[in-house]
């Protein structure tokens, strides 16, 4: 009796984590994203300076959930953002435009994917 | 390399935990449901030790789960004999009263000579003296040879043989295990008398047992000063 309400329990608190998991999961890149979709617009306009603000804010604020992440989900997928990153800083030294704009939106479908990965939907559990 | 090293001792304490909280004995013994469990478990376990890229929860939330299904899935088929038929089916006689049954034995997929070779494992060479052979549910096989052809009991013999007692163990490798005492109704004095009487110090002590009905088994240590 004792083991089976223990595996229950264990079942019922690793559902509970589980789902409090992808809620987060999936809520804290949308800041990242947002910033990010801006920052590729503004860098098409040219307004570097906008460019700029967005990208350090997506910056930070990827480096307040990076560990978590880092938690949950493969290495490969963490570097690749830290990459685009790096790339993204790059491009907007050289103030170009068109590529910047392209880094900016791979970063924020690479950042998005990591939290719809997260997510409980039936193209996830296929 | 590290982390291999650091994560395979991680997950190794885990598997050994899962399969202590399981309650499980050896593979022979097991349930179908519970062979499954534990050659999960193993393959969830080398997962982030293969591949330092995986988060260390990567293997640790499947193989908590797995002890969650586990324990939950025994509850159910203690309580249910549907579910245990379901989980665990059902025992399967192949041979009652001498006669093979062959229609069980190709249900089973047991061939002949699988049988034939788990009766020389029970100590039986003909066929013709087992009554009864069952298959049972953990792939196991009980053998009943007919009264006749079994191995006499000491009470069938007429012979009334002295009890014996379980014997409780005093001192291991040069340990004395104080806990026991109380269910021989032995003491520290005793044990130090017995020593003195093998002319043995306690570090030279490998195993004293002692059973309810006095019987004193000693055994020294090989190749001590």
């Amino acid at each position: 009796m004792k083991r089976g309400m223990f595996g229950m329990g264990i079942l019922a608190v690793l559902l509970i984590l589980c789902l409090i998991f992808m809620g987060t999961a999936a809520v804290l890149p949308r800041e990242i994203c947002q910033n990010l979709y801006e920052a590729a617009d503004t860098a098409l306009l040219g307004d570097w300076e906008k460019t700029a603000a967005l990208t350090e804010e997506a910056r930070a604020a990827w480096e307040d959930i990076r560990l978590f992440y880092r938690c949950i989900t493969y290495q490969d997928q963490i570097q690749e953002i830290d990459s685009l990153f790096s790339q993204l800083t790059a491009y907007e030294r050289a103030q170009d435009g068109g590529t910047c704009g392209a880094t900016c939106l791979s970063l924020a479908d690479e950042t998005r994917a990591l939290g719809e990965d997260q997510l409980l939907t039936l193209w996830n559990l296929l | 390399m590290i982390l291999s090293y650091i994560r395979t001792i991680i997950m190794y304490l885990l598997l050994v935990v899962v399969i202590r909280v399981m309650g499980k004995r050896q593979v022979g013994e097991m349930e179908p449901a519970e062979f499954v469990v534990t050659m999960l478990a193993a393959n969830l376990a080398t997962s982030p030790i293969e591949d330092p890229g995986a988060p260390l929860l990567l293997g640790f939330t499947p193989i908590l789960a797995i002890l969650g299904v586990e324990l939950t899935l025994s509850f159910v088929t203690m309580r249910s004999v549907t579910a245990r038929r379901l989980l665990c089916g059902k025992p399967v006689i192949l041979i009652e009263n001498g006669k093979l049954l062959q229609e069980n034995l190709r249900r089973t997929r047991v061939t002949l000579d699988e049988l034939i070779g788990q009766l020389r494992q029970k100590d039986v060479l003909d066929i013709s003296t087992v009554q009864y052979a069952i298959l049972e549910t953990d792939g196991g096989m009980s053998v009943f040879p007919y009264p006749k052809d079994r191995p006499a009991s000491a009470k069938a013999a007429g012979i009334h043989p002295k009890p014996e007692f379980l014997p409780v163990i005093l001192v291991e490798d040069g340990r004395i295990l104080e806990e026991n005492f109380q269910k021989v109704g032995k003491d520290l004095h005793w044990v130090k008398q017995i020593l003195r009487e093998n002319h043995a110090r306690l570090e030279q002590t490998l195993l004293l047992t002692v059973d309810t009905a006095g019987k004193v088994y000693y055994l020294k240590k090989e190749n001590t000063p």
